[in-house]
């Protein structure tokens, strides 16, 4: 077991009477691409800045590579940090751009040039080396300044909302050439991010963040299928959130029998111990694992469709239940022809496996 | 609705501009009389030429400007930097407040202040010894500070604070960052405001008034001077060759600018659709 290349321990950080983080401790590995996840004003960009040195902690400590943080310059420390807004320096070409860090680490000219052209090579730029950033299109500037956050090889690499000023598309490309870049160098990453699919996409691990704590610690799968609390669940993707109370074990093992307003008697999995019979819980079951069929005689409970909403790859579905709840429905749309979306004030029978469903406590 | 608009407007520019093409037009009078129209003539461009009193005015106003205007960049953008940068520091409203003073300060109290400040030092430290061109210049400086701070701080506000951190980042020190990144950054923000000073001080004819001595008379305290004996026509020579170097120091400066700003959109507009 190798030791953790970032360490926190209880870092606290204020801005006057806001705590934008709050009593944090954390591991992470070398060779993760670890993102921070979480809202606006949730403490993960000044958790970042804190590790990048533009803000020192109140108190606890952050050690990077072993060694303790405090009192470090940032341009001292073995990271390096690609910025939100790319900040690249507006009078200087790609390749001087690039060659800043390395510059100022006193090497001389030709190994500079050396290793621009290197880093150019990575990000597929080198035709571009002498051109000013005005002069380049928004992810050609993104690539500019990954490789100049990259030229010094830094044991840890913090990006910023690195994809956040490219349009939806773009984002899409660029989310698979950062796991090359990944790939090729073997740097730690550490991703802030707002955007829960690219979290997902990138992360080898993902940590929740609200209110200037981590909700939950994760991979993306953990995070997804077995979300801890509400509002993890409700935050990493589409989710159905029914509150419920607990009967009873369910017939197997690992399962709860729950009493629901929504759909009446149903059993679900409990992620650890099943919870005394009586205790307020939430059931949470995920869009896509309920099954929808028109045959009313089927198996499950009583619906009718509300409204429905067709994108292309699948129809989301906006159902009442007899009770009168609303619950999502997400079908595929696996045929191209002859299968119909199911119309509007249609009776329905949904119905979803007990493994399926995910018995929440808070 | 639209017609009084227009006729407004051409109102204002007509109050702004007459006076000047009249004065224009009165450098090419022929007669000795300033009021009395004499027909076409050059020649008080000749006398001028060969007025000494007056070149060598405009020899100690140009030098006095450009001397001024360089001293007061230079302390303007440290006061502008240090005041939008080093935050949070005790007093700082103070400063900033105290840093715009000069801008609204009676310039009969700068310069009665002034002079004040150079007889004394001058009884105290023996410098700067007498009334010259050094005393004209310190005194130039000192308010075209206060317009080149104002000038920085306004372009620092809005300037993306993160190209400094990233050039820290990448192991860049204080002074580095400042000489590399934001003095190359905010060129433009200083070259208008050494004009500015620059256009200040040749305008100048109250505080310099007060600290001049013999033998460093500006161009604005000798015109002054002349106008008071009389207006004799070659002021107003000397009145139009002023205002024909500001029109075109004006034309060229916004030239450039718009020269570069087109420039830098087309690139713009093609890096963005080759994407």
């Amino acid at each position: 077991m190798t030791a953790p290349i970032i360490r926190l321990r209880n870092v606290v950080k204020t801005f006057g009477d806001f705590t934008a983080v709050d009593d944090l401790s954390l591991d992470i590995d070398a060779g993760e691409l670890f993102c921070l996840l979480g809202g606006s004003g949730s403490g993960k960009s000044t958790l970042l800045r804190m590790l990048a040195g533009f803000e020192s902690p109140d108190s606890g400590t952050i050690e990077i590579d072993g060694k303790d943080m405090r009192g470090v310059d940032p341009a001292d420390r073995p990271v390096n940090m690609m910025f939100q807004s790319y900040a690249l320096f507006p009078h200087m070409t790609v390749a001087e751009n690039v060659g800043y860090g390395l510059r100022r680490m006193g090497l001389a000219k030709a190994e500079v040039a050396t290793q621009v052209a290197e880093m150019l090579r990575l990000v597929k730029l080198e035709a571009l080396a002498q051109r000013k950033p005005h002069q380049l299109s928004g992810g050609q500037r993104q690539r500019v300044a990954l490789a100049r956050a990259l030229a010094r090889k830094p044991k840890v690499l913090l990006l910023d909302e690195p994809l956040s000023a490219l349009d939806k598309k773009l984002r899409e490309d660029t989310q698979f050439e950062l796991m090359n870049i990944f790939d090729a160098t073997g740097t730690t990453f550490i991703v802030v991010t707002h955007d829960q699919e690219e979290a997902m996409v990138l992360a080898t691990r993902i940590a929740v963040m609200d209110a200037g704590k981590f909700v939950q610690v994760d991979t993306p799968r953990q995070l997804y299928e077995f979300p801890k609390t509400r509002f993890v669940a409700d935050f990493i993707g589409n989710i159905n959130l029914l509150e419920a109370t607990v009967t009873g074990p369910g017939r197997s093992e690992g399962l709860a029998a729950l009493h629901c307003e929504a759909l009446g008697a149903v059993e679900a999995a409990c992620d650890g111990e099943v919870p005394p019979a009586g205790a307020h819980v939430w059931l949470a079951v995920r869009p896509e694992k309920i099954a929808l069929s028109t045959d009313t005689a089927a198996p499950g409970y009583d619906a009718v469709v509300d409204d429905l909403g067709y994108r292309g790859g699948d129809t989301q579905y906006r159902l009442r239940t007899a009770s009168g709840a609303a619950l999502k429905v997400t079908k595929p749309n696996t045929e191209r022809q002859g299968q119909r979306p199911v119309d509007w004030d249609t009776p329905v029978r949904i119905a979803f496996a007990p493994e399926a469903a995910l018995v929440l406590r808070q | 609705m639209r017609w009084v608009m227009l006729i407004l407007a051409l109102a204002g520019f007509a109050l702004l501009y007459v006076p000047l093409l009249i004065l224009v037009i009165y450098s090419f009078n022929a007669s000795q009389l300033v009021s009395v129209w004499g027909g076409w003539s050059t020649r008080w461009y000749v006398e001028l030429w060969s007025n000494e009193a007056i070149l060598d005015a405009a020899f100690v106003s140009l030098q006095v400007a450009v001397l001024s205007a360089t001293i007061g960049t230079a302390f303007g953008t440290l006061i502008g930097y240090v005041l939008s940068r080093f935050g949070g520091f005790r007093l700082r409203t103070v400063f900033t407040a105290m840093a715009t003073a000069p801008i609204v300060m009676p310039e009969v109290v700068t310069g009665l202040s002034l002079l004040l400040l150079f007889i004394s030092m001058e009884q105290l430290i023996g410098w700067p010894a007498g009334r010259s061109v050094t005393t004209i210049v310190i005194a130039h400086a000192t308010f075209g500070m206060a317009f080149v701070a104002v000038v920085i701080q306004t372009r620092l506000a809005g300037f993306d604070r993160s190209i400094e951190e990233a050039a820290r980042d990448l192991g860049a020190r204080q002074p580095q960052i400042f000489l590399g990144i934001t003095l190359p950054v905010i060129a433009p923000a200083l070259i208008s405001g050494w004009l500015l000073a620059f256009t200040l001080s040749l305008d100048d004819l109250v505080i310099a008034s007060f600290v001049s001595g013999q033998g460093s008379s500006t161009l604005p305290m000798v015109i002054y001077s002349k106008v008071r004996l009389g207006v004799s026509p070659d002021v107003n020579a000397l009145g139009t060759i002023v205002i024909a170097a500001v029109a075109l120091g004006l034309f060229l400066a916004a030239w450039i600018m718009r020269r570069g700003d087109a420039k830098r959109k087309r690139e713009e507009a093609r890096a963005m659709a080759g994407q």
